[in-house]
């Protein structure tokens, strides 16, 4: 991975709020055309890293670098390539849809209107009501379109489907999948609805109390993990199953629901035809992973 | 824990009814101070706490009858008659004791007369009670400084607590009369209906921000006529139009952005009746400041004050999660800039008032009242320092406390500045200009302008952006 190519590097950053450790020695390097799937509780420290990624907080120790540039000293020139759906984000209330819309767009020399105009009939929002009026759900869905209207280089995305309904949901859903067709935009998106976010990320970020705890493509996370099912063929199962790195087993007579990690098929198929067992090997979901990774 | 007494903790529970605590232990001197300083004779100051505790407990059951889940409580529409009567009554009698202290009643005719005082103090109080289930702002809040100036210039209570004195049994009749009417009518279940999920705004609720935000654009929404969206329309044509005669990502771009959200927003929110009562506020301010003081105190000076205590709700950093492509240098940039258009403009103010009051002057005749007379006296416009070294302080004070949870500390700070500024004027009988003198004013004010300088370089440099 080339310098050129990583939009963001953060070294040993580290952020306490009073007794709260939010961010401990993080390190992190994130390159271009990465689609970043953030996951962890409530409390884990994920908005806290995005908002020093745009420089909203102050490291306490450490760097972080967006585009370059300290993240603290961000100029209009990295901030006009970045977008940002803000979690709990207050918008202008007292404007209009539309003249929010304009008056964000004037910000921006690429402004893409034909994307706003798709994006305003795809979710049916009315231009003419007050933002202040807005449900949560069109809020979030005007933010979605403030932050993407003008095809930011770096789209951060702090829980953007929280107050979508699942209508919405699957329809911004498609909007990604239409965002992340750039290859060279970089996407982090944090969320609590795994099952929509597995769908689009190729590299994933687990944190817990302020640290990383997995920093892997997505295939990797998924190789690692996996579950099988062993049927035996004549009777009984062995009381003691030969396979390495077991994180749950299941067992009754003849059946076990086994999950294991860092096996691969090939050998797990192998150690069940020595112990002449039918195996059904699936790989499991970015939730039950996150799950297991979290729970370590 | 029976329902009434979860309601009484509203009572100690809520910080923001501390304040108001506050408010009504300060009036305590003017219900005990007649007694001692002019031997009994006038006994009704308490009336005053009658009142504001019948706002305050009225205040508490309409929040409470606001949330939904209240009416569907078994039992609890009932609530708001107990909780009232129950207050009501405890501080009543207890206030109607002052008659004990009048001179030259028997011991058990100055029973009736407690009693008569207590109940007098509770009409008093459901009209406070009354207030307070209506929404800010009415007719009927209005009546309460009237009220007031009454008891001062036309001494109306004293003409109650002879007729308290005199006629003690026919008081006690008057006040269970109203007192039987009142839980009549606060049996019914029309309040529970009236207020159940409701958005209204509450006495305490001017320190919640963030419902303050949406009462205010809940109401500007009712109003959003197509006249008015038209105005906007064109408001913002000019802040966009300015905005575009600057190159993109560019520093002048932003300064009139964060303009235009400052600015927009106090017209977004904009409604007649808000200018019209703002109209009729300051020109009270001016009639009755402007006969209060003398020559040498002159308590219209107040009005230097009003519009530092405008600049005191603004948020001079807003919306701090929308990313715009401004670092926090354009922000620090754009906040100064901001600064200095709103000294300017809400400076424009201070010589509109201080020649009306001038006006006034020459216009109004002394007025001769009971052997006491009144001149009116305009402000001094010489002492325009007061806005100058005032303004950076509250500019200081939007910065440090920039958001909601924050409200309550702004108003407090105008609060305490505003009566410590008087009270010193009262009590010293000097001008700052008269003790430091004019250099010494001037470097108060450059002084005070540094500090500010200072302090919004550190908020926009050194501190996180919630």
């Amino acid at each position: 991975m080339t310098s050129e190519n990583l939009i963001i590097q953060i070294r040993d950053l580290s952020k306490r709020f009073g007794k709260i450790q939010a961010l401990d020695k993080i390190n992190l390097d994130i390159s271009r055309g990465q689609i970043i799937g953030l996951l962890g509780a409530n409390g884990a420290g994920k908005s806290t890293l995005l908002r020093h990624i745009i420089g909203l907080y102050l490291a306490d120790q450490g760097e972080c670098l967006t585009f370059g540039a300290n993240a603290a000293k961000l100029t209009p020139k990295e901030l006009g390539k970045i977008g940002y759906v803000h979690q709990e984000g207050e918008l202008l209330g007292w404007m209009t849809v539309k003249q929010l819309i304009r008056y964000v767009s004037t910000y921006y020399k690429n402004w893409n209107h034909e994307l706003e105009g798709k994006y305003i009939a795809d979710f049916d929002i009315s231009l003419k009501g007050r933002v202040g009026s807005l449900s949560p759900g069109q809020r979030q869905q005007l933010a979605i379109l403030l932050a993407i209207g003008f095809e930011p280089e770096l789209l951060i995305l702090d829980e953007p489907a929280s107050a979508l309904d699942p209508i919405a949901r699957s329809q911004f859903l498609d909007l990604l999948l239409h965002i992340i067709q750039d290859e060279k935009r970089t996407i982090i998106i944090s969320s609590h609805i795994l099952s929509d976010v597995e769908k689009v990320i190729d590299h994933t970020l687990i944190m817990r109390e302020g640290k990383i705890l997995r920093d892997c493509s997505f295939d990797d996370l998924r190789e690692e993990f996996l579950q099988f099912t062993l049927t035996s063929l004549n009777g009984r199962l062995p009381a003691n199953l030969p396979f390495q790195n077991i994180i749950s087993c299941q067992k009754n007579d003849n059946k076990a629901v086994i999950i294991v990690q860092n096996n691969t098929e090939e050998k797990l198929q192998a150690k069940a035809k020595s112990l002449n067992c039918e195996i059904q090997i699936r790989p499991l979901s970015l939730e039950e992973i996150y799950k297991i990774v979290v729970n370590q | 824990m029976s329902i009434l007494a979860v309601n009484f903790k509203h009572l100690y529970q809520r910080r923001n009814l501390w304040f108001w605590h506050l408010m009504i232990l300060c009036q305590a001197p003017l219900a005990l101070l007649p007694i001692y300083s002019v031997k009994g004779e006038r006994c009704l100051g308490y009336l005053l706490i009658s009142l504001l505790m019948g706002i305050m407990a009225s205040s508490i059951q309409k929040e409470v009858l606001i949330k939904p889940f209240s009416f569907c409580l078994p039992g609890h529409r009932q609530i708001p008659r107990l909780f009232i009567f129950w207050i009501g009554g405890i501080v009543n009698l207890i206030l109607g004791c002052m008659f004990l202290a009048y001179p030259g009643l028997d011991v058990p005719y100055v029973l009736l007369v407690v009693f008569a005082g207590g109940f007098a103090g509770m009409m008093v109080y459901f009209y406070g009670v009354y207030i307070g289930f209506l929404e800010l702002l009415s007719p009927a809040g209005g009546i309460f400084p009237l009220l007031i100036l009454g008891a001062i210039l036309f001494k109306w209570d004293k003409v109650l607590q002879n007729i308290i004195i005199s006629q003690p049994i026919l008081v006690i009749l008057a006040g269970g009369t109203v007192c039987v009417w009142v839980w009549r009518l606060l049996g019914r279940d029309f309040l529970a209906r009236k207020y159940c999920g409701k958005l209204v705004m509450e006495m305490f609720d001017n320190w919640n921000y963030a419902k303050a935000e949406k009462y205010r654009q809940a109401l500007a929404d009712r109003n959003l006529t197509e006249t008015r969206a038209k105005l906007f329309e064109k408001l913002q044509g000019f802040f966009l139009g300015r905005m575009g005669r600057y190159d993109f990502l560019s520093r002048g771009r932003y300064v009139w952005g964060n303009l235009y959200m400052v600015f927009g927003k106090c017209f977004g929110h904009w409604r007649m009746k808000n200018v019209f009562g703002g109209f009729v506020l300051l020109t009270f301010f001016l009639l009755f400041f402007g006969f209060a003081g003398d020559g040498k105190v002159r308590m219209i000076n107040f009005l230097f004050f009003v519009p530092v205590i405008s600049v005191l709700g603004l948020d001079m950093l807003p919306y701090r999660s929308l990313l715009f492509p401004a670092g926090r240098n354009e922000k620090y940039f754009a906040v100064l800039i901001l600064a200095a258009v709103i000294t300017f403009a809400v400076g424009l103010l201070i010589p509109v008032l201080a020649y009306a009051s001038v006006f006034l002057e020459t216009l109004l005749p002394e007025i001769s009242f009971e052997g006491k007379t009144f001149h009116y006296y305009g402000m001094n416009i010489g002492r325009f320092y007061i806005y100058l070294l005032l303004m950076p302080i509250a500019l200081i004070c939007a910065a440090v406390f920039p958001r909601s949870k924050w409200f309550g500390i702004r108003i407090t700070f105008a609060i305490v500045v505003m009566q410590g500024w008087m009270i010193c004027e009262v009590a010293c009988r000097q001008t700052l200009m008269e003790v430091i003198g004019p250099a010494g004013v001037a470097a108060l004010i450059v002084l005070c302008w540094i500090g500010f300088l200072i302090v919004l370089r550190y908020i926009c440099m050194k501190c996180n952006f919630w």
